[in-house]
């Protein structure tokens, strides 16, 4: 044992600590080292203006358009729709027009003529008919789009025009038509026995990148394509790397590795504001998207009481976790939906946060804190909830962990519990949980087909919210919203879902999310699509 | 004996350590600035200032006071984790070890099952069938440890058991139990004492990187692999978080190891 001799002994315990020292130093020599050798160089470092390097924090998995398990961004590449939503609006994309009849109850939607699938497959009317029947074959799991339950048909009128008929008018149909998933269009080659709900044989579609190649859980590389019929993107390549821990993608992207990181759920504020002020990289932000909110199980023993719901949504601080955690990025919310979202006008009471309120109404519904373990209780309950968080997350740990500190001031006990992304989800469908995190589902979806999903187990709501009285004429208004064709009515049953929402304290909102990107200085062009699902990689160029 | 290991410069430095870390865990409430869970988001990242020695985390929570109460998770529930398994792994030792034979034959091929696979991923197995939590990391850690130790102990227990006066009791029929009590253990006592020593380490380092994975200890409880596990989340934008709970575990896990090092130089002189 060399480790006997005090000499050696010390010289070895003051290497560890010198290696520590510079493991922990700030790479100061480094910088200069490679400032050096690019002004060393005699060529400049020339730029592939043809390749951008996208870090995701998990496989692109399964992209068939017509369900749910694949990663947005990489079928919003391959597939197109029939209308595009934009911040003016719907406008045409595969259908260079449309008609709706009087009655609002059939659309006529005349196709492009000069579009083929990357696999030759000429798009037209009838390929549209085999998509849409093999989207009906599968419409159990569609039925969070009310379009698909009020269906009434569909069929070729001739070559290039495709009508949907429906049983009663519904206003968001061409806003449903245009999202990510499932209304887009796959070569028919590719369905299996003339549908895709038991999975596809090949991914082509139309879209202005083809996927060329997919190393499960490594890479996926997606070209453009040669034959599109729009104007083709300026990246000629996108990498889209699988990085899932967020320390690694950000020093990926300082490193060079990767070009871009993209998304709500792939930067904290703390790394958009460290690029913000670094040299080389830059930021972009897009207006509030989406409402990150808290949801209540509604049939929870304990969080069936609207005491304690009311309690806890006055004790959270919003406007510190605006400051705190999103350094002002993201300004705190106070109802589901931000005003300026359609129909969502509505004059609602903030919980004002107000810890004393908070304790008042504890202490008059009965919670009585145990001077003990400092946990409330009520008949022989105690006032502790599991909260569950998703960890690939960036944020919603930090969340997590504030508000249990902060709750526990007013005597609720949270366990939090943080689950990798799908096993969350699953999680969340069950209903198989107290408190979860939830966020609207921001334009193009907001509101009606957020709370179309309320009817249906799609994710937390319907569960959370079955123990309320009023939960079956929540659901009957939202149908009648979403159907029905006077403006004025229309409006009223929105304010009723929102307000009776609010009032029961099912959501607690905590800031209205905005969308972001970090990315190096060399690619221009960083926009925001509508939905925060998509990344417009079409727009970008490299210079 | 006493008076050999006080000569011993890095025992006594390394007891010392160890000594004072547990006082300071033991009078936590006492000695740390803040309240260890006590966030407040505005704070965060604040350097060290006379309120918070150290600074304070990604909640504004203060260091300093996180890491004494750290010490009560990591150190005290590993040493209560070692002395499980050596309870566990004596006994089971000594009764393979006198009692030679089938009973022998099956305790040593359960152990041979148990030591084939690697501790960390067994223990991985473990907690992933009993689920996440501080309690479940120790138990599986005690299940999958003591097999090493009771082997050991077994080879320790024929070894002496095959000693003149060992045999002298057993002809003269002196009690089993009176053999084992009064000759084996106070003889393989001091052996033990220097392998759990040197195994400590292990251990803390074991419970501490379960906490990093978060399987071991839950929030908002402090501990140190946990602590460094936040840290780890801010490892580009804030580095300087690593460094407290890093060093706490360097140090602590250290100092038990040079002290079992040094234990051996003490009480087993014959392998110097």
């Amino acid at each position: 044992m060399f480790l006997r001799h005090k000499a050696i002994r010390i010289v070895f315990i003051g290497l560890i600590l010198i290696g520590l020292l510079i493991g922990c130093s700030p790479g100061g020599e480094e910088n200069t080292d490679t400032v050096k050798s690019e002004n060393n160089s005699e060529n400049p470092p020339s730029i592939n203006t043809e390749e951008l390097v996208y870090a995701n924090f998990r496989d692109i998995r399964d992209l068939n358009p017509h369900i749910y398990s694949g990663e947005l961004f990489a079928q919003n590449l391959l597939f197109e729709g029939l209308v595009k939503i934009t911040e003016d609006g719907v406008i045409p994309w595969l259908a260079k027009d449309w008609d709706i009849s009087e009655d609002g109850k059939a659309y006529t939607f005349y196709l492009r003529q000069d579009v083929s699938f990357t696999d030759g497959y000429k798009f037209d009317a009838q390929a549209v008919k085999a998509n849409f029947d093999a989207i009906y074959d599968n419409k159990d799991r569609h039925t969070w789009l009310e379009l698909i339950r009020l269906l009434e048909g569909f069929e070729v009128v001739d070559d290039y025009t495709f009508r949907i008929k429906l049983t009663k008018p519904y206003y968001p149909l061409l806003t449903e038509m245009a999202l990510t998933r499932p209304f887009r269009f796959i070569s028919p080659n590719c369905m299996i026995d003339g549908t895709t709900k038991d999975g596809v044989d090949g991914l082509i579609g139309t879209g202005a990148y083809v996927l060329t190649e997919n190393h499960i859980d490594e890479y996926a590389i997606f070209d453009v394509n040669e034959n599109y019929w729009g104007e083709k993107p300026s990246i000629k390549r996108i990498i889209a790397k699988v990085i899932p821990d967020n320390q690694i993608r950000t020093l990926a992207l300082e490193k060079g590795e990767i070009d871009i990181l993209y998304g709500t759920n792939m930067i904290d504020a703390d790394t958009y504001s460290k690029f913000d002020k670094m040299d080389g990289f830059e930021v972009t932000i897009s207006d509030p998207v989406s409402t990150r909110m808290l949801i209540f199980n509604t049939t929870d023993e304990v969080l069936g009481d609207l005491a304690v719901r009311q309690a806890i949504s006055h004790a959270v601080n919003k406007a510190e976790i605006s400051e705190g955690i999103f350094q002002g990025l993201e300004s705190p919310a106070d109802t589901i939906f931000s005003k300026k979202i359609p129909y969502c006008n509505v004059d609602l009471a903030p919980y004002e946060y107000s810890v004393e309120k908070a304790q008042e109404i504890l202490d008059n519904s009965g919670w009585i804190v145990n001077d003990n373990t400092k946990i409330r209780k009520k008949n022989g309950l105690a006032l502790e909830v599991d909260m569950y968080y998703n960890s690939n997350n960036v944020t919603e740990k930090t969340i997590s962990e504030y508000l249990q500190s902060e709750l526990m001031k007013i005597g609720v006990k949270i366990n939090i519990l943080g689950e990798e992304e799908q096993s969350y989800e699953d999680r969340m469908k069950n209903g198989d949980f107290d408190i979860t995190f939830n966020i609207s589902w921001g334009t193009p979806y907001d509101p009606q087909s957020f709370l179309g999903a309320m009817r249906m187990p799609v994710y937390g709501d319907y569960e959370a919210q079955q123990g309320l009285d009023e939960k079956q004429k929540i659901d009957d208004s939202i149908l009648k919203a979403l159907t029905v064709t006077d403006e004025r009515e229309r409006q009223e049953l929105y304010d009723y879902i929102l307000t009776t929402l609010h009032e029961e304290a099912v959501y607690l909102p905590l800031t209205y999310q905005r969308n972001r990107a970090v990315f190096s200085d060399k690619v221009k062009n960083v926009t925001f699509n509508p939905s925060q699902f998509e990344i417009p990689f079409e727009k970008m160029y490299i210079k | 004996m006493t008076r050999k290991l006080l000569r011993n410069k890095v025992v006594l430095v390394t007891t010392s350590i160890i000594l004072i870390t547990i006082l300071i865990g033991a009078f936590a409430h006492q000695i740390a600035p803040n309240d260890p869970n006590e966030a407040s988001i505005i704070n965060k990242y604040s350097r060290s200032s006379d309120e918070f020695p150290l600074g304070t985390d990604h909640l504004g929570r203060c260091i300093l006071s996180r890491l004494i109460y750290g010490i009560r998770p990591t150190v005290f529930l590993s040493l209560f984790t070692m002395l499980c398994t050596i309870a566990l792994g004596t006994l089971i030792g000594v009764i393979s070890g006198y009692s030679i034979g089938i009973v022998d034959e099956v305790i040593m091929r359960i152990c041979d099952i148990m030591l084939s696979f690697p501790s960390q991923v067994m223990i991985l197995a473990v907690v992933g069938m009993l689920g996440v939590g501080i309690n479940n990391v120790i138990f599986a850690s005690i299940m999958i440890k003591w097999a090493w130790y009771a082997r050991m102990i077994r080879s320790m227990v024929i070894k002496y058991n095959n000693k003149n006066y060992i045999l002298y009791s057993k002809t003269i029929g002196t009690s089993r139990s009176f053999i084992i009590t009064r000759h084996m253990i106070p003889n393989i006592i001091s052996e033990v004492i220097v392998l759990a020593t040197l195994d400590m380490g292990w251990v803390i380092i074991s419970i501490s990187t379960l906490s990093f994975l978060g399987l071991g200890v839950q929030a908002p409880t402090a501990e140190w692999g946990a602590m460094l596990s936040e840290a780890k989340n801010v490892l580009s934008t804030n580095p300087s978080q690593m460094l407290a709970p890093g060093l706490a575990i360097l140090i602590i896990v250290s100092a038990f190891n040079l002290l079992g090092d040094g234990l051996r130089d003490v009480l087993d002189p014959r392998e110097v």
